[in-house]
């Protein structure tokens, strides 16, 4: 049974193995669980949670959700002396990436520090000033992670959940996943193949897709320009929150910053091709 | 590793960042294909620059040695390399990470213009987790190229390809903007 839809700007495609009866009905429930997310996190709908957060300071509640992810941004935050931060919105916005994606840069700002503006206090967070809060490094991690957990709720335990190419995998039997690290200059290739393990997940980053003057999807906040160091990288751990979030952090901190807090495994593709990778990043890279 | 330039450049650089992680742990340079010489000594705040005896830098002039996580840069290419006579050598380096500049210092013996030894004291301030240190066995690929996916059996693509449809939508636009 596969399910394929867009949501929070990607496709969405999920395989569950075996399709019952329920199929449609647990269709529509995770369907709905991503909306909800959406709702509250997406920076680019009016209606959403972040979007009366940027108009004026107060005191905010957040879903179950928040708990966690507030808590990964904190931790990733002071592990990368703040230059992974949720207050980039601003920055964002201020190169173009807004709500109507003009795409043409104005003027950035550094963000703020962290305890200047926000305090979060599960579910509440107070902030003291409008800021344009963007979750957009470790968003769809969780919301992939959440969705596995309505799977697993209802009795699924063989699912392949992939969001735009970060890939959630469950396998009841323990059958590895074969994944392609898709070559960021031609989707039609791909550099390597990973076998990914039941209870792994895996998340791309890349900073050659949406990409617009000087800038990229990723800004670093206290160089006010996007990495140019790293062509694409790939994170695999246990929870995809968190390997979102690494593949991200990657682009702005030496891994081995990271590695001192989380555990997880790394391959790194610069511009000229050449390839990093950790230990237990177990691939089979394509040369010729 | 084959023998060529920049795979000896790579195992430099593995060397390198291996030491960096693994708080100084004799390296024996034997196992490098190539001989390396050293040719400038940078002391105080120097770049470690090595280039490769015997070997033909096809790179232009201001092509960095390696963009691993601990690459060197090249500030002169090999027209003058200088073989020192064998004994201890003490450099202080510098090298671009992707976090940015990191600091080592690497003790070296040379015998016979190869390196048979080699000293690396992190400077690095973070605390070298005990996974990092079994696990880590850098594998370098000198050059990935792709390959097309239906020539193999995959489950899934992971990479970054879908952007939004509104961002692809407005990257349109502004191209027709250009244009007119």
């Amino acid at each position: 049974m596969q399910w394929q839809f867009e949501a929070i700007g990607t496709h969405w495609t999920i395989d569950i193995d075996p399709g019952g009866p329920n199929c449609s009905l647990l269709e529509q429930k995770i369907r709905k669980l991503i909306e909800e997310y959406d709702l509250v996190y997406s920076r680019f709908r009016t209606d959403s949670l972040i979007h009366r957060i940027s108009l004026k300071a107060g005191r905010f509640k957040f879903p179950d959700s928040g708990q966690e992810i507030m808590a990964l941004y904190r931790q990733l935050y002071q592990l990368t002396s703040g230059s992974f931060t949720p207050l980039i919105g601003d920055t964002l916005i201020g190169a173009g990436y807004d709500q109507n994606y003009t795409l043409t840069p104005t003027h950035l700002d550094s963000p703020p520090n962290w305890e200047e503006v926000l305090n979060y206090r599960h579910p509440f967070l107070e902030t003291t000033r409008p800021v344009t809060l963007d979750f957009g490094a470790a968003g769809k991690g969780q919301l992939i992670k959440l969705v596995a957990q309505a799977l697993t709720d209802q009795h699924v335990y063989d699912f392949t959940i992939d969001a735009g190419g970060d890939i959630a995998y469950h396998a009841s039997d323990g059958q590895k996943l074969r994944v392609g690290l898709e070559d960021p200059s031609d989707p039609t290739k791909v550099i390597g193949v990973i076998e990914l393990e039941s209870g792994q997940a895996i998340a791309s980053s890349a900073g050659n897709r949406r990409r617009w003057s000087q800038y990229h999807h990723i800004i670093d906040p206290h160089k006010l320009a996007s990495p140019k160091e790293i062509l694409a990288c790939w994170v695999i751990a246990k929870q995809p929150m968190v390997a979102d979030g690494l593949a991200t952090s990657m682009f702005l901190v030496n891994p081995t910053k990271l590695l001192t807090e989380f555990e997880f495994e790394y391959l790194i593709l610069y511009p000229d091709m050449q390839v990093y990778r950790s230990g237990g990043f177990k691939a089979e890279l394509f040369d010729k | 590793m084959s023998n060529d330039c920049g795979s000896s450049s790579l195992e430099l650089v593995s060397m390198l960042n291996y030491f960096s992680n693994h708080q100084s742990k004799p390296f024996n340079m034997s196992q490098l294909k190539q001989p390396l010489t050293k040719i400038t000594t940078g002391m105080a705040s120097g770049v470690l620059v090595f280039s490769l005896a015997g070997c033909q830098q096809a790179e232009p002039e201001n092509t960095p040695v390696s963009q691993a996580p601990a690459p060197l840069t090249a500030t002169d290419s090999a027209t003058a390399s200088i073989v020192y006579a064998d004994g201890v050598y003490t450099v202080d380096g510098v090298y671009q990470s992707p976090g940015g500049q990191e600091e080592i210092g690497v003790t070296l013996t040379l015998a016979d213009g190869v390196i048979t030894d080699a000293q690396v004291e992190p400077r690095a301030s973070l605390p070298i987790s005990k996974k990092m240190q079994e696990d880590f066995a850098a594998n370098y690929q000198t050059q990935v190229l792709g390959q097309r996916i239906e020539s193999l059996e995959l489950g899934k693509v992971s990479g970054s390809s879908l952007t939004p449809k509104g961002f692809n939508d407005a990257l349109e636009k502004i191209k027709l903007q250009a244009q007119s």
